[in-house]
Parts: C-alpha cells; sequence; structure tokens
C-alpha cells in the first residue's frame, strides 16, 4: 500500500515537471521555426515583389535562406517604358551570404509580338545593369562582374560599363580592370587593398596609356595625362605624407584629388578620364550596398584604399566651422527668399532703394556667402581635412575677399551708392584662415539681417496694400449682394421682419463707414478681416430672418392633428400645444425680431442666426415630446428669456 | 275648442283602449270635412349628443334629452314632457357612411295637468339607423334613414303597451359661415326636414307622425366638441284621427361631444378608413 503511493507521489512528480518544460521547449522550438513570406516589400527605391525565408528572434525578423525581389510590367512596358529590377540571393543568419545576382533594367518596347514556341515574344530595347558574385557573411568574395549593356531590338548592342574585381574578405585583391564604351582602366593593389603601381587607362583608339595614376602604397604621386600628343605629368601628393591618413577611394578622394591638381597648376586643369570611371564604379557599388544594408548587415564597397595628406581640425577650428555653416545657411536662404520675393521684384522697378538694397543682397550671396557655401560642402563631404585650408581659400576667394563696404551702381546712369554694414571694426577678415571666414560670415549676415527687415518692411507694406484692395472689393461685393436680395425680399414680409432687415442692412453700412473712417494699413486689414467674417454672419442672420414666414408657416402646418369628428363625418385638423406655437408667435418671434430690430452688432448676428436655427428644431422636435409639464409652466410667463429657458434655448442666447 | 278637442281624445284613447285593439276601434272617429290644425304647443328640448370612439370601427351612441313643454302659465319651459335615454352601437362603414343598431327608453312624464292617471310610463324601443353624408362644396348634406320599433302606452293605470314601426328620413345639411370647411372654430347653419312616417294595427291612416323643419345655428368648438341651437316647426296626424294635426313649435339646444377613448397609439392610424 505504502510502495504503491510512493510510485503514484513519483508519476505526478514526472508529469509535474513535464508540463512545466513543455512551454520551454516549446519556446525553444519555435526560434528555429522558419516561415516564408511571399508579397510586396521596399527596399530603398525598390519596391516589388518578394519571396523569402526568415526567422524571428527575441522579436528581430532574420533572414536565412534565399531571396528574391523582383518586379518588372508589361503593362507599364507596352504603356511607355519599364524599370525592371530582380534581386536574387541568400541570406544567412541575416547576412547576405552565398551567390547573389542583382539586375536593373530600363526598357521599352516596340510594341509588335510574335509567338514564338507557344510562347509571346516581345521585343524591348533599352539598358540593363547586372551585378554578380559571391558575398561572404556580407562581404563580397572572389570575383565581382558589373556590367551596363546597352539592349537593342531584345540584343546586346554595346556594353557601356564593365567592371571586375576581386575581393579578398570584402579587400580588392590583385589587378582590377573597369571600363566604359570607349576606355579601359586596369590597375592593382596590394594585399591589404592600398592601391600600388600605375593605374593605367587604354582608349580603344590608341596603344598607349592616356593616362596614368602612379600610386605608391596607396599615395597618389602623380597623374599623367596625353593631351595633344604631349605628355603633361602632374605631381600631385609628396611620396613622404607628413600626416597621411588611409581613406577609401570614393567620391571624396576624387575631389581631394581634384583641388590637390588644382592647387599645383595656375590654369586650369584637364580633367581625366580616370576620376570619372572610379566613380562610376563607385556609384554602382554604393547602388548594391544601399540594398544590402536595408534588409540585412553587409558592407558591399569597393574598399580601394588609398592615402591622403591630413590636417586635422583643431576643436576651435570645429566650432568655427559649426557657426560658419549654420550663418551660411540661415542667410543664404534669407538672400534667396528676399532675390526671389515677387512683390519686392516689383517694387525695385519703382523704388531705388529697394532696388539698391537688392542689388547689395545680390553681392553679399554671390560674393560672400556663396564661396563660404563652398567651404561647408567641403567640410560635409570630409574634404576640408585633406586640403591646406589656406591654399582653398585662397582659391575660392582668387580675386582677393570682398571689401566691407559694398558698392553697387545704379540705374542707367551708373550712380555710385555703398552699402556698410551694421557695427563697426574689427571686421577683418584679411587673413586666410577659418577665424577671418567666421568673421566674414558674421558680417554678411548681419548685413542681410539688416537689409532684410527693410524690404520685409517694405514688401509687407506693399502686400498690405494689395491685400487692402482685395478686402475692400471682397466686403463691397458681400454689403451689396446682402442688399440686392433683402430689397428683393421687403414687399413679401411682414412688417416686423422688415424692421429687423432693414436694421441688418443699416447695421452692415454703419460697419462699412467705421472701416472707411480707418487710416492705418494695420488696422484697415485687421478690422476688414473681421468684417467680412461679421458680414458674413449678417448674411445667414438675413437669410433666417427671410426665412422665418416660411418656417412658422411649417410650425403652424406641424402643430396640428388630424381628427375625424363623426358629428361633421369630417376630418378636421386641430391645432395642438397651443401654448407653445403661442409662445412661439406671441413672445418669442416678436422678441428676436426686435432683438434684430434694435440691439444688432457683430458679436450678437451669430448668436441670433443659431438661436433662430435651434429655435426651429426645438419647435419641430417638441412637436412629437411630451410636453405637459411644458405647457403648464408656459401658462405662468410671459417673458421671452424665461420662455427660451423653458424651450432650453438660452444656453446659445448667453453664450460668447 | 280646445276643450273640446281634449276630451274627445280621452274620449277616443279610453275607448280605443276599453274596447279593443283592433282597427274597429276608431269606427267612432270620423275623418272631418277639413284638416284641422291644433294650436301650435310651445317646447324646449336640451339634447346632448355622445358619440364614444371604442374602437377602430365601433362607436357608442349616448344621447340624452331633456324635453320641456308649456304649461297654461308658462309657454316652452313650464314642465318637463320626456327624458329621453337612446344608445347604440355604432359602426364606421367609411368616413361617410355609418350605420347604428340600439335601443331607446323613453320616459313620459304626464302633462295632462287634470290627469289623474299614472305620472310617468316607459317607452322603448329599438332602433337602427343608416346615415350617409356626401360633400357639397364647402358643405355637408346628410341623409339619415332611422327606423323605430317602439312600444308605447298611455298613462292609464294597467293600460297596454301598443306597437308601432317608425320610418324617418331626415336630410341635413351643414353650411360653414366664418370657413371653408367645417373645422374647429367655424360658425355653421344647419337646415334640416325630416319625415316621420309611422305604421302598426293601431295606425289608421295617420301615417304621418311628424314632419319637422328646423334651422340651427352652431359652432365647432374643437372636433370633439360643437354647440347649436335651433327653432323646429313640426306637424303631424293625430292618432287618433287622420284628420287632426298637432303642431309645435320647439326650441332646440344642443351639445355634442365625441370623446376618444383610445390610447393615443390606436387613435392615429384610424382617421383614414380606406384611403
Amino acid at each position: 500500500m505504502n510502495s504503491r503511493s510512493n510510485y503514484t507521489k513519483l508519476l505526478l512528480h514526472f508529469l509535474g515537471v513535464g508540463l512545466l518544460m513543455t512551454p520551454l521547449s516549446l519556446h525553444f522550438l519555435q526560434a528555429q521555426v522558419k516561415e516564408r513570406y511571399e508579397g510586396p516589400l521596399k527596399l530603398g527605391d525598390y519596391l516589388g515583389e518578394a519571396v523569402y525565408t526568415y526567422f524571428v528572434d527575441q522579436g528581430d525578423t532574420i533572414l536565412d535562406g534565399t531571396f528574391v525581389l523582383q518586379r518588372s510590367s508589361l503593362e507599364a512596358l507596352l504603356e511607355k517604358k519599364d524599370v525592371s529590377f530582380e534581386f536574387t540571393g541568400a541570406f544567412k543568419m541575416g547576412y547576405p551570404h552565398g551567390s547573389w545576382t542583382f539586375q536593373f533594367g530600363e526598357f521599352q518596347s516596340d510594341n509588335t509580338t510574335r509567338v514564338v514556341d507557344y510562347q509571346y515574344t516581345l521585343n524591348i530595347s533599352g539598358s540593363q545593369t547586372a551585378a554578380e558574385g559571391v558575398l561572404n557573411m556580407g562581404k563580397p568574395q572572389g570575383l565581382w562582374n558589373i556590367s551596363r549593356d546597352r539592349i537593342q531590338g531584345s540584343e546586346l548592342e554595346k556594353a557601356l560599363f564593365k567592371s571586375q574585381i576581386f575581393f579578398e574578405n570584402g579587400v580588392p585583391q590583385q589587378s582590377f580592370q573597369v571600363a566604359d564604351s570607349s576606355n579601359t582602366l586596369v590597375g592593382r593593389f596590394l594585399r591589404d587593398g592600398l592601391a600600388h603601381d600605375n593605374w593605367e587607362l587604354y582608349s580603344d583608339a590608341t596603344t598607349e596609356a592616356i593616362e596614368v595614376w602612379s600610386f605608391n602604397e596607396g599615395v597618389l604621386e602623380h597623374i599623367q595625362l596625353q593631351i595633344d600628343n604631349e605628355t603633361r605629368r602632374e605631381r600631385i601628393f609628396d611620396e613622404d605624407l607628413p600626416d597621411a591618413k588611409t581613406i577609401n577611394l570614393e567620391g571624396n578622394y576624387l575631389q581631394i584629388v581634384k583641388l590637390w591638381r588644382d592647387f599645383g597648376s595656375s590654369t586650369a586643369t584637364t580633367e581625366g578620364q580616370v576620376a570619372g570611371l572610379l566613380a562610376q564604379n563607385a556609384d554602382f557599388y554604393n547602388r548594391i550596398n544601399g540594398i544590402l544594408s536595408e534588409i540585412g548587415t553587409s558592407s558591399f564597397r569597393p574598399e580601394f584604399k588609398v592615402k591622403v595628406p591630413f590636417f586635422p581640425l583643431d576643436t576651435i577650428e570645429n566650432k568655427q566651422l559649426d557657426s560658419i555653416k549654420t550663418m551660411f545657411e540661415n542667410s543664404y536662404g534669407l538672400g534667396q527668399s528676399l532675390l526671389k520675393d515677387t512683390h519686392l521684384n516689383i517694387l525695385k522697378l519703382s523704388d531705388e532703394e529697394t532696388e539698391y538694397l537688392y542689388k547689395v543682397v545680390e553681392i553679399l550671396s554671390e560674393q560672400f556667402l556663396l564661396p563660404l557655401g563652398e567651404i561647408v560642402r567641403y567640410h560635409n563631404e570630409g574634404v576640408l581635412e585633406h586640403v591646406p585650408r589656406e591654399q582653398l581659400i585662397r582659391q575660392l576667394w582668387p580675386t582677393g575677399k570682398p571689401a566691407e563696404v559694398i558698392t553697387v551702381a545704379m540705374g542707367d546712369e551708373g550712380i555710385r551708392r555703398t552699402f556698410k554694414g551694421p557695427g563697426v571694426a574689427p571686421y577683418q577678415w584679411e587673413a586666410y584662415n577659418l577665424n577671418s571666414l567666421q568673421r566674414l560670415a558674421e558680417y554678411a549676415t548681419s548685413s542681410l539681417d539688416t537689409i532684410a527687415a527693410v524690404l520685409q518692411a517694405k514688401s509687407t507694406q506693399k502686400r498690405r496694400q494689395q491685400e487692402v484692395i482685395q478686402l475692400e472689393e471682397q466686403l463691397l461685393t458681400q454689403v451689396n449682394q446682402l442688399n440686392t436680395y433683402v430689397d428683393s425680399v421687403m414687399q413679401n414680409i411682414p412688417e416686423a421682419h422688415q424692421r429687423a432687415l432693414e436694421n441688418i442692412k443699416t447695421t452692415v453700412g454703419n460697419y462699412l463707414k467705421e472701416y472707411s473712417a480707418k487710416e492705418q494699413l494695420d488696422q484697415k486689414v485687421a478690422f476688414g478681416e473681421q468684417l467680412k467674417q461679421c458680414f458674413r454672419e449678417m448674411d445667414t442672420l438675413a437669410k433666417r430672418v427671410i426665412q422665418l414666414p416660411e418656417r412658422s408657416n411649417e410650425i403652424a402646418a406641424v402643430y396640428q392633428d388630424a381628427v375625424w369628428n363623426p358629428f361633421t363625418t369630417t376630418i378636421m385638423t386641430e391645432r395642438v400645444k397651443k401654448r407653445i406655437t403661442g409662445a412661439y408667435n406671441k413672445i418669442i418671434m416678436p422678441y428676436f425680431l426686435g432683438q434684430i430690430a434694435t440691439a444688432l452688432d457683430c458679436e450678437n448676428a451669430k448668436v441670433y442666426s443659431s438661436s433662430l436655427e435651434r429655435l426651429h428644431l426645438r419647435m419641430l422636435a417638441l412637436r412629437d415630446e411630451e410636453t405637459r409639464k411644458l405647457e403648464r409652466k408656459l401658462k405662468k410667463t410671459q417673458d421671452p428669456k424665461a420662455v427660451l429657458q423653458l424651450l432650453n434655448l438660452l444656453d446659445t442666447e448667453n453664450e460668447n | 275648442m280646445k276643450q273640446h278637442n281634449y276630451r274627445s281624445l280621452c274620449f277616443v284613447m279610453l275607448f280605443t283602449l276599453l274596447v279593443s285593439w283592433v282597427a274597429q276601434a276608431q269606427e267612432g272617429e270620423v275623418l272631418p270635412e277639413e284638416s284641422t290644425f291644433k294650436d301650435p304647443k310651445t317646447r324646449v328640448w336640451f339634447n346632448t349628443y355622445g358619440l364614444i370612439r371604442i374602437s377602430p370601427r365601433l362607436f357608442w351612441d349616448a344621447q340624452t334629452h331633456f324635453r320641456f313643454e308649456e304649461t297654461e302659465a308658462t309657454p316652452f319651459i313650464g314642465q318637463i314632457g320626456q327624458i329621453y335615454n337612446r344608445h347604440a352601437i355604432g359602426y364606421i362603414y367609411s368616413k361617410n357612411i355609418n350605420f347604428s343598431l340600439g335601443g331607446v327608453l323613453r320616459v313620459n312624464f304626464n302633462t295632462d295637468e287634470s290627469s289623474e292617471d299614472q305620472n310617468v310610463v316607459p317607452e322603448w324601443r329599438i332602433w337602427h339607423q343608416y346615415q350617409f353624408a356626401m360633400p357639397l362644396y364647402s358643405a355637408m348634406i346628410y341623409h339619415r334613414i332611422r327606423i323605430e320599433h317602439r312600444w308605447t302606452r298611455g298613462f292609464a293605470e294597467e293600460s297596454d303597451f301598443i306597437f308601432r314601426n317608425r320610418w324617418r328620413y331626415m336630410l341635413r345639411a351643414k353650411v360653414p359661415l366664418n370657413s371653408t370647411k367645417l373645422e374647429p372654430g367655424t360658425m355653421y347653419v344647419s337646415p334640416e326636414a325630416e319625415l316621420i312616417m309611422q305604421s302598426g294595427k293601431e295606425v289608421v291612416g295617420s301615417v304621418m307622425e311628424d314632419l319637422r323643419l328646423t334651422t340651427t345655428l352652431g359652432y365647432i368648438l374643437n372636433p370633439r366638441l360643437q354647440i347649436a341651437a335651433g327653432l323646429m316647426y313640426s306637424q303631424g296626424q293625430t292618432l287618433q284621427n287622420a284628420g287632426n294635426f298637432n303642431q309645435n313649435w320647439t326650441i332646440r339646444f344642443h351639445v355634442y361631444f365625441s370623446p376618444d377613448i383610445r390610447k393615443v397609439k390606436d387613435k392615429l392610424p384610424a382617421i383614414h378608413f380606406t384611403d
């Protein structure tokens, strides 16, 4: 007996533990369960139909398994042109992993179809961009091919671009080749991805290299160009850079190189073609990186490493740049808004002062702000730290920095007027450093602010005048309309109503007089706007008053019962709830009409018209309500306000 | 003359009752050479008419009339003549047609000041009525056929009931005076003519019991209450001798009321019966 009960206990124990474990094991299993998604997906600019597998881990969707996102529209193709794309590949634990292809197409069709092998075929023309290669946990591995081809009549007509780069764990290796339709760039990297040796650009037309970029362990030493059968060699960076920094060969590097070339040459430099090819290549890689980084973790960039000189910005300089940036953004926007202001553009034709200030704004924008904008742009692009600042500033103001006193030529006679911004020296910005640029920016900003205050006031004044003209037209239209239709009904309306309508007309007329008496433009606009609203209310009120006789009839008709009288054997209409209709006709109506005829203004016009509206609705509603109590109370009062209160209408009356 | 007539009337009545019910009873009556018209009697009637709706189609017709007549000293309202209770259940066939069937208990007072007979005797009737109305311009025209089966007895002790049928047709108009239709607040004039014929074993020759010509002026207070007053001239053959005619001038006052005791929700759809 005892052992048996022990056995039972044991069994229960196991059962209990088992039950506790079940949710845990289920949870563990769930983490492993892959799910499949089929449906629309948007990656950056690409919206298409996707098919992929994933699992959910702690609330995050982790892609794992094959992935396809594609879009093509036959309808769009036939209509005009279709922008299609198809991305195929696979993920592993959220990283793009395995073989991937990316295709982007822009096609048009000639709209002629043929049936071939039980399929409709349609010729297309346009261009197709394709990238293919292997990714290892998000990084390119092995050979990556990127190509852009022109398609004509469904056949490859011309290769527009081609890039072949070999990667080892995301780092470019050995030699690479980038070509467009006429030139081919060949170069190589060291094992750590640093550009090295000569990168040579060959043209289809010649056998010799037409442009050579010579790198030495990432440092671009010179560029050799063939111009008009002449070889020109430009020195770029010194072999031993003082403070070299390794960066990626991307857009900003090409910008740095361009700036350095400009520094080294007195004349304008010839733009080579290598930079263009490299930029194109970087664009393609960026495009794919953009797509991949939307859905997983990847660093799909060509990681061409190069070394550039480094002139770090100190804390003060960074602050100065931030301040320049803020001032530039505000002032340039302000300047542009003034230059584009339509009122000012009209006003400057007739007003000399406006013309003068307008021209000063032009000069401030062009000579002060635009070069500052370049500095800001270089800073944003990360170029500023890799060029000597002084040289850069000299180049931005090649003829020297603008003077504090701005001289403008006025009119056809060329009379000169000068402008000097607010404040006195020290507005000195001769030095070629960020500190003086900050002062320059301060001067431009404060000058623009001063001018803006004057010009905006002028513009506002001009706008006000136009507003007033418009406003007055509107007010007169309102008044005329009101008078016209009030006059048209005057004959056919009871006297009490006539008096009310007359007073609406008179009140509106008086307000208009009050408006004309105002002289200040500001006051006119403000009061006129109020009147516009007020006249709308008056208009509504007049319409309500005109409606009243008709509405009284409606109420009289509603407050009737049809009763069969057996003595006459006729159906008789009987007025019902006479206390209520009596109060309506004999107390409330005369009260409202009296108020409108004697105590009307902009404030209460709306109250009256809404009260009349509510009164009507209330009267219609009371017909069917139980009103014995109300009728008893109505018997005792003749006071309109008390009656309104009994009808629950006084609240509105007291509002406002 | 008057005295004489009265005596002969009494005589005839006594004779009739004592001798027999049969037609031979009038053997003694001789038709005069010319019809004789008695002096008109003056009377006042106070009539109440109630039509009480009890269902969409049915109503209870309840009338109570107080009829006074002259005494020698007082014209019109000298003494009570009859108290009259008329009840029926009516059926509204359509707006313009209705029928009624019911009974009457009339209490007749002996107005013969010299009589030593009973003061009060009952009179019983069963009646049915068919009324047709038709609109005519702003007025209404009514045709009323009323048939009554009537048991009456004299005031003499132990006198028996005699049975007669009455055949009544009334043509009446109600013409609004201050309105284009009959509606609350309307004053109307109502000319009417009613011919009352009778038949029965006791009726020998005197078939025209009464011809009533009335003009009434009425006022509609509301659909459920009207008042009216009018003057009626009437004449008819006496039962005893067809050559003799009674005449009456009667002032009549009427109150018409028609309460609807149904619940409000039941009233509404019943206003229009078929349209």
